[in-house]
Order: C-alpha cells, then sequence, then structure tokens
C-alpha cells in the first residue's frame, strides 16, 4: 500500500498531518521573522567587526605615515637652514634613518647643478641596509633622479606628496629590489623657489604585514588600492603592482567591480557587495589619510554570515526533529482515541453484512466518540430486537401465504373441473342439438308434404332430444351448485 | 680487434669534425636594444628568438632595453648594442644630426601618438599647461603641435607609466594608444573623447617604430642584418597567427624585466600593435618604410625647424653612397 492511499484510508493520518502541516507553518513563519532579524543582528555585528578591525588597521598605518611625515618634516626643516651645506645633507639623510626605524631609505635631492661644484647630480642617499645605515650619493647619466616620479610629482606639485609605490632600479648606485613609497616634499631656497626634494622611502612590505593582518573572519583578506586602483597589498602574489581592480573590466565589463574601484580609488568610505564565482562578498574600505590609497577588507558572505548560518542550521533541525516527532506522537494519540471508531467501523460492516448479533462494547468514556460508541450500542440492542420481530411476522406470515397457495390450487382445480365438465357436457349436447336444428328445418321445410305420422315422428323425435338436452343442462346446473359450494367453502376456509 | 681500433679513431675523427663544424657554424651575436622596458610592444623579436628563428638565420640575438633615463642613441652611438629601435622622426632627427643610420626592418605603419587631457578638455585649446612626455624619445609631433597651434605648453619629461599624470601635477600627457590609453583606462581613469588629440586625424599620421643600425655596421653587416630582418619579420608573422603563445612568450619577458602590468594589459597592447602594423592605404603588413611618409616627416620637420637638411628615404634606407650624403649642417 502506498503512502497516499494510507493517508487517503487513515483519518489519524490525516489529521496527523493537516495538525503537523499547522504547525509547521507556525515554525516557518516564526521562524523566518527569527532568521530575519538575526540575519540584520549578525550583519550589523560582522560590518562593525569589520568596520573596527578596518579602522584598527587605518590607525595602524596612518600612525606610521605621520611618523614618516613628521619625521620628514623636521629634517625639511634642518636641510632649508642648512641648504648652503651640500655635506651636511648627507648626515641629514642618514639622520632620518636613524630616528624612524621603519623608514627604508632618505634622499636629498636637488636640482641639477644646483650646487655647481657637485655637478649634475647632487642627491643624498642613505638607506637601512639591515646591519648598519649605508649613505651614497645618487644619480648619473643611467639614473637621472629628477625625473623620476619621487622627485617630479612633488616639484610640480610643490607640495609633500606620497608617491605611488615603485621598484627601484636604478642601474647605477644603489639599487634596491623592494618595492617602496615614498613621502616626498619640495625643499625650498631662502626665495621660497623649489631647489630639490626630500624623499623619505618606506617599503612596502611593512604594508604587507599590517595590513594583511587585519583579519577579522577567518576567510577573509585585505587590500591596499593605490590611486590607479593598483593592488599594493594583495594576498595573490600575482597581482601585487602587476593589476588594478579595473583590469578584469578591461576586456569583460563588470558594473559591480567598477563601481566599487570607482568608490574606492575616490576616497569614498563603506560597503559594497561584490558576486564573485557564485558567492557574495562584503568589501569593506576606507581611504588613508593623505595618500589617496585604499584600503579594503574583502569577507565573504558565507564567513560574515557563518554564526547566522550556524544558528539557522541548528533551528532547522530541531524544528525538523521537533515536526517530526510531533507527527509521530499525533499519528499515535490520535489512532489512540480513534481506535473506537475502527472498532465501530468493523462492527457496522459487519452488521452491513448481516451479522446484527456482532459484539459492540458499551463505553464510559463521556466525549463524542464515547457517545457515538454508547449510541451505536443502543442501535444495535434495538435493531437486533426489531429484526427479532420482523422474523417473527415473517414466519407466520410464511405460513398464511403456503395456506393461501394451497387454497389457491384448489380453487384453480376446481376450475378446472367445472370447464372440463362443461365442455363435456356442451360435447355431448350438440348431437342432440343439431338433430332438434335438423329436424325443425326438415318440417319447416317439408310441413306440406309431411304425413300427420312422419310429422308426429319428428316431432317425437325433437322432444326426445330436447329432453336430452334438458338433462345435460340439469347436470350442469347441478355441477354448478357442487362448485359453488366447494368454492364457497375453500373462500371461508382462507 | 684492428677494426674495432680503426671503427674507434674512426668515430673520434667524426666527432672531432662535427665539432669543429658546430665551432664554424656558432651564431653571430647580433645585439638589440628595444625602446622601452620589455613589452608585447616587441612580441614578434621575442618570438623569433624564442622560436629559434634568429637561430635558424645564423644569429644569437641578444634583446636589450634601455634604462629608465638613458636612452637608446647613447647605446648606440657607444656601440653598447648593434641595431636600435627608433622612431621614424627619430631616426630622421639624428641623420640629420650627423649620425648616419640605416633602417633595417620597419614594423610600425601608422602613428600611435595621442594627447591626453587630465581635465577632459581639448587639447589644443589648453594654453600654458604642463604636458607630459616621455624622455625615452622625444614626441616631434606634440613639439610640432605646440608651435603651430601655439598652446605654449610647459614641457614635463618624464620616466613612463602614468602617476604623474594621475596626481594632477600635469594637465596632459603624450601617450600611444598601445600603452598609456589602455593604462589609464585600467587605472579606472575615465577619457573623455573631447580631451583626446589623436595626430594620425590631424594629418600627421607617420610610422614610429623601425630597427636602425649605424651606416658603417650596415656597409660591413649588410648579409647579416638582411637575416635579422627576415627572421624578425617571421617572428612577427608567426605573432600574428598564435597570439596567445605569443602572450605567454611576452609574459616571460615582462616578468623577468620586473614590469608592472599583467597580460591583459599585454593583450591589448598586443592587439593595438598588430592593428598599427597594417599599412593605412592596402591594409596589409608591409614591414616598409614609406617613401612619402619619409617626405612628410621631413616636411614637417624642417618647416617646424627640428631638422636642417632633408633626410631621404634612400638615404635612410642606406641606398646611398656614404661619400655622396649632405654633410650635416648643425
Amino acid at each position: 500500500m502506498n503512502i497516499a492511499n494510507y493517508i487517503r484510508g487513515s483519518l489519524a493520518a490525516r489529521l496527523s498531518i493537516w495538525v503537523v502541516a499547522c504547525v509547521a507553518l507556525l515554525f516557518v513563519t516564526s521562524l523566518g521573522v527569527l532568521f530575519h532579524y538575526s540575519r540584520l543582528a549578525v550583519r550589523e555585528e560582522a560590518m562593525e567587526k569589520a568596520a573596527q578591525t578596518l579602522e584598527g588597521t587605518m590607525l595602524n598605518v596612518e600612525n606610521t605615515l605621520h611618523d614618516v611625515e613628521v619625521s620628514a618634516n623636521n629634517m625639511k626643516w634642518l636641510v632649508e637652514q642648512y641648504i648652503d651645506t651640500p655635506d651636511s645633507m648627507f648626515t641629514f639623510s642618514r639622520k632620518v634613518i636613524e630616528n624612524n626605524p621603519d623608514i627604508y631609505g632618505c634622499s636629498i635631492a636637488f636640482e641639477p647643478y644646483y650646487y655647481m661644484e657637485k655637478g649634475q647630480y647632487f642627491s643624498a642617499y642613505s638607506y637601512n641596509g639591515g646591519d648598519s645605515i649605508e649613505t651614497e650619493q645618487e644619480g648619473n647619466d643611467e639614473y637621472e633622479y629628477y625625473y623620476m616620479d619621487w622627485y617630479l610629482t612633488a616639484k610640480l606639485l610643490n607640495k609633500p606628496y606620497w608617491v605611488e609605490p615603485y621598484r627601484d632600479e636604478s642601474l647605477g648606485g644603489i639599487q634596491v629590489e623592494d618595492y617602496l613609497t615614498s613621502f616626498s616634499q619640495p625643499i625650498h631656497d631662502k626665495d621660497d623657489k623649489t631647489v630639490g626634494i626630500l624623499c623619505v622611502d618606506l617599503s612596502v612590505k611593512w604594508f604587507s604585514n599590517t595590513i594583511l593582518m587585519a583579519q577579522p573572519f577567518p576567510n577573509s583578506y585585505s587590500v591596499l588600492l593605490g590611486r590607479g586602483g593598483t593592488f599594493l597589498v594583495h594576498p595573490d602574489t600575482t597581482k601585487l603592482f602587476y593589476e588594478s581592480i579595473f583590469t578584469p573590466t578591461l576586456e569583460q565589463p563588470d558594473k559591480e567591480l567598477e563601481a566599487l574601484g570607482k568608490a574606492m580609488i575616490g576616497g569614498e568610505s563603506g560597503y559594497k557587495v561584490l558576486s564573485r564565482d557564485g558567492e557574495d562578498y562584503y568589501v569593506f574600505y576606507r581611504p588613508i589619510t593623505h595618500t589617496e590609497w585604499s584600503v579594503a577588507i574583502v569577507c565573504p558572505e558565507s564567513d560574515i554570515f557563518e554564526p547566522y548560518y550556524r544558528l539557522q542550521k541548528n533551528l532547522i533541525f530541531i524544528t525538523m526533529v521537533g515536526v517530526f516527532l510531533l507527527l509521530f506522537f499525533c499519528v499515535f494519540i490520535i489512532r489512540y482515541n480513534l481506535r473506537p471508531l475502527k472498532k465501530l467501523g468493523i462492527s457496522a460492516e459487519k452488521m452491513a453484512d448481516g451479522d446484527f448479533n456482532v459484539y459492540v462494547p458499551d463505553t464510559k468514556r463521556r466525549d463524542e466518540i464515547g457517545l457515538l460508541q454508547h449510541s451505536f450500542y443502543r442501535m444495535q440492542k434495538s435493531l437486533n430486537d426489531y429484526i427479532h420481530k420482523i422474523r417473527h411476522s415473517t414466519e407466520t406470515l410464511t405460513e398464511r401465504n403456503d395456506e393461501l397457495m394451497k387454497a389457491t390450487e384448489l380453487a384453480k382445480e376446481d376450475d378446472r373441473m367445472k370447464t372440463a365438465v362443461i365442455n363435456n357436457m356442451t360435447e355431448q349436447m350438440v348431437h342432440p342439438i343439431d338433430i332438434i336444428a335438423d329436424e325443425n328445418d326438415l318440417i319447416r321445410r317439408e310441413y306440406k308434404n309431411l304425413s300427420e305420422k312422419e310429422m308426429a315422428q319428428h316431432v317425437d323425435r325433437m322432444l326426445e332430444n330436447t329432453e336430452t338436452v334438458t338433462k345435460l343442462l340439469n347436470q350442469i346446473l347441478d355441477a354448478s351448485d357442487v362448485a359453488n359450494a366447494a368454492s364457497n367453502e375453500n373462500n371461508s376456509t382462507i | 680487434m684492428r677494426n674495432m681500433m680503426i671503427g674507434h679513431n674512426g668515430s673520434m675523427l667524426i666527432f672531432g669534425l662535427l665539432m669543429f663544424c658546430s665551432c664554424m657554424v656558432r651564431a653571430e651575436k647580433f645585439v638589440f636594444t628595444t625602446l622601452w622596458t620589455p613589452q608585447a610592444e616587441f612580441a614578434g623579436y621575442y618570438v623569433a628568438k624564442e622560436k629559434g628563428f634568429y637561430k635558424d638565420a645564423g644569429l644569437d640575438v641578444v634583446i636589450q632595453y634601455p634604462s629608465l633615463t638613458g636612452s637608446v642613441y647613447h647605446r648606440l652611438e657607444t656601440d653598447e648594442c648593434d641595431a636600435g629601435m627608433f622612431s621614424l622622426m627619430s631616426a630622421i632627427d639624428i641623420i640629420s644630426n650627423g649620425t648616419p643610420l640605416v633602417n633595417i626592418f620597419q614594423t610600425s605603419m601608422n602613428s600611435s601618438y595621442v594627447i591626453i587631457s587630465r581635465w577632459g578638455k581639448n587639447p589644443l585649446k589648453e594654453k600654458d599647461k604642463r604636458i607630459a612626455v616621455y624622455m625615452s624619445e622625444p614626441n616631434y609631433l606634440a613639439f610640432i603641435m605646440n608651435k603651430k597651434y601655439q598652446t605654449n605648453y610647459e614641457w614635463v619629461f618624464f620616466t613612463g607609466n602614468v602617476n604623474l599624470f594621475l596626481s594632477g601635477a600635469v594637465d596632459m600627457m603624450a601617450a600611444v594608444c598601445y600603452n598609456e590609453y589602455y593604462l589609464l583606462q585600467q587605472a579606472g581613469f575615465e577619457i573623455q573623447k573631447e580631451g583626446l588629440y589623436w595626430f594620425k586625424d590631424h594629418g600627421y599620421n607617420i610610422q614610429e617604430n623601425g630597427v636602425y643600425v649605424k651606416r658603417d655596421y650596415y656597409e660591413t653587416h649588410r648579409e647579416q642584418v638582411q637575416r635579422f630582418a627576415e627572421a624578425s619579420k617571421r617572428g612577427w608573422e608567426w605573432a600574428e597567427s598564435h597570439p596567445e603563445e605569443t602572450l605567454d612568450i611576452v609574459m616571460k619577458y615582462v616578468r623577468e624585466g620586473h614590469v608592472q602590468t599583467n597580460r591583459v594589459i599585454q593583450r591589448l597592447m598586443l592587439k593595438e600593435i598588430f592593428r598599427l602594423q597594417k599599412d593605412p592605404d592596402s591594409g596589409k603588413r608591409e614591414f616598409r618604410v614609406r617613401p612619402d611618409m619619409v617626405k612628410k616627416a621631413n616636411a614637417l620637420m624642417m618647416d617646424f625647424g627640428m631638422i636642417d637638411r632633408e633626410v631621404t628615404y634612400q638615404e635612410l634606407m642606406g641606398k646611398v653612397e656614404q661619400g655622396t650624403r649632405k654633410k650635416n649642417v648643425k
């Protein structure tokens, strides 16, 4: 028997399903509301967490950048004070690194031929060599520093400027294999004319370590974008400095990514949702003061809503178990309560088959089923009495009917006999009547020619036959009287 | 036993002969300096090298790059390389200034130069503004345009990338359509049509990249440069029919050179380079210097006082006897 048939045939199953369906609907509605608000709460909490992590990272980065800026500003004042003593620039550049271990290198570079005695190139460059601080003169025909971004940008803007990270591969002098970012600011002479640039370098590794540590969720990661959206920090090192956030959009337009990139390089703060490979990512971003760079924490939705999904999973599991238990208990309790009905049903079926003596127990239950059972019990009793009476009457009727049948048979026999007698009599009367008719016809035709004797003979023959007929008629009448008498006797018997 | 001894000695003899022959046919070294750091602009040369086309031509080509502030001309002049890459106008300028060069291979058939405004304004209407120009090679057309339209630009020479432009330190940038144009898009910069000045659309469609050697070198290595040109052409043709494999090769060079780029940018660049290699009239890749463009470049440069004498097509192609060249006036 399949389930559908079972359900169709079982009131208990149907009732249980209805109850469970109603309860499940109630659960779903309640859980839906609960999930909705839980999701909002979890998201808010996650966003708060991500924002705090981002804020903490930014504070860390900005503090270091600020320290670098302060060091550079202090040194710039000294450089401008001692601008007429070029050799002191080597000491100053060295001092900057000594005072701030975060700084990788420092250039105090001047315009070509600013110091005529020093020639076309004069740039005092010191860098942190690990164990010691090295100082050298940088610049030559293969590395004309005054064409480099770190020099040119601050000079043209005539204001302090954080240079986009770069790989400094000067062919002469000191070669730096690391990616650097530089804080450059113009050096002015006494006439406030820009005569050089003071540039302090910071290793991008420092940023990477600090920013990559910002990981509010297990699978989240942080990125740092430069002015042009270039990845300055990214867990996928193949993208570092080579790709920008817009790179994938060059061949395949991606509105979401473009909007995120534009918002980030535009110096906005906030968050956006990105869909990638079938998963949503929440990207929280914020610009770094003074630099026009932007830090973002990328959090997979599965991470953000992990507590929510856990809650959801547990609640759904508990609910499903509850619903199954409810179904089980419903079936059990309803079947238990409907058991008398089932028995009544079986009894009723037997009664329908004519077995009115089937056992129907009485009950002391006072509920509807008890009432029904009691009523059924009484009905069965009443039916039994009634049927007994009917049976008795039927038996009497049958007896009488048999008698009637016998009487009817007798009457029919009488009729048959009467008919036979009459037929016999009638046949016997045919001949005398024919003779009477012939004699009559002869007399009518030949009365003139007949003698009296002949006439008398003919009349005698007619009288003789008439007497025969009369005798026969009297016999019929007698038989009829006998038959009537028998019939009356039969009727009275019936 | 004796036979074996003879056999052994014979093998040794053949091996020795082979070694001798291989030394005799060892590829000739040919040092070639490109115009810029590794990128798809030079894909055909990388392919020719990686696929052994140069080797097949008996050449051991060494591809070198100028430093950020160094020039190809300096490397060629100081014999640091045998061949260097120049634009047609640069070559004319160098020749007119007394250093005879000969074009041995031409790839560019069109101008790629464009001026891009930082603020989306028409560059012709931007007066007294700063414009960034690469210092790797003079942008003659930008200088001509500046004179012609009296825009009085302030020239800012820079080494590369688009950071200077994005910082707002300059108002415009003289760029090439296969590089900075895409780099700016990659940086999220919205390039506005009215902020562009395409030289090709204003009667300045002049060929650019070609490979040049000094005249003296050409005279003594005619057959060698011929082989270089043929192998390079083969490289470019292979590159066009195998763009993705070419990109693999380009990316290898790019990574070795620590160039801050990526495959997407290089793919776009390669496509654009292929487009620029097609002759504007025939629509085919002809790998030749067009005499009419040489004439036009000469006329422009002379009109705007950049050269004192005309450099003829014949001279540029090394078809004029050395003694018959006009003496440089400058």
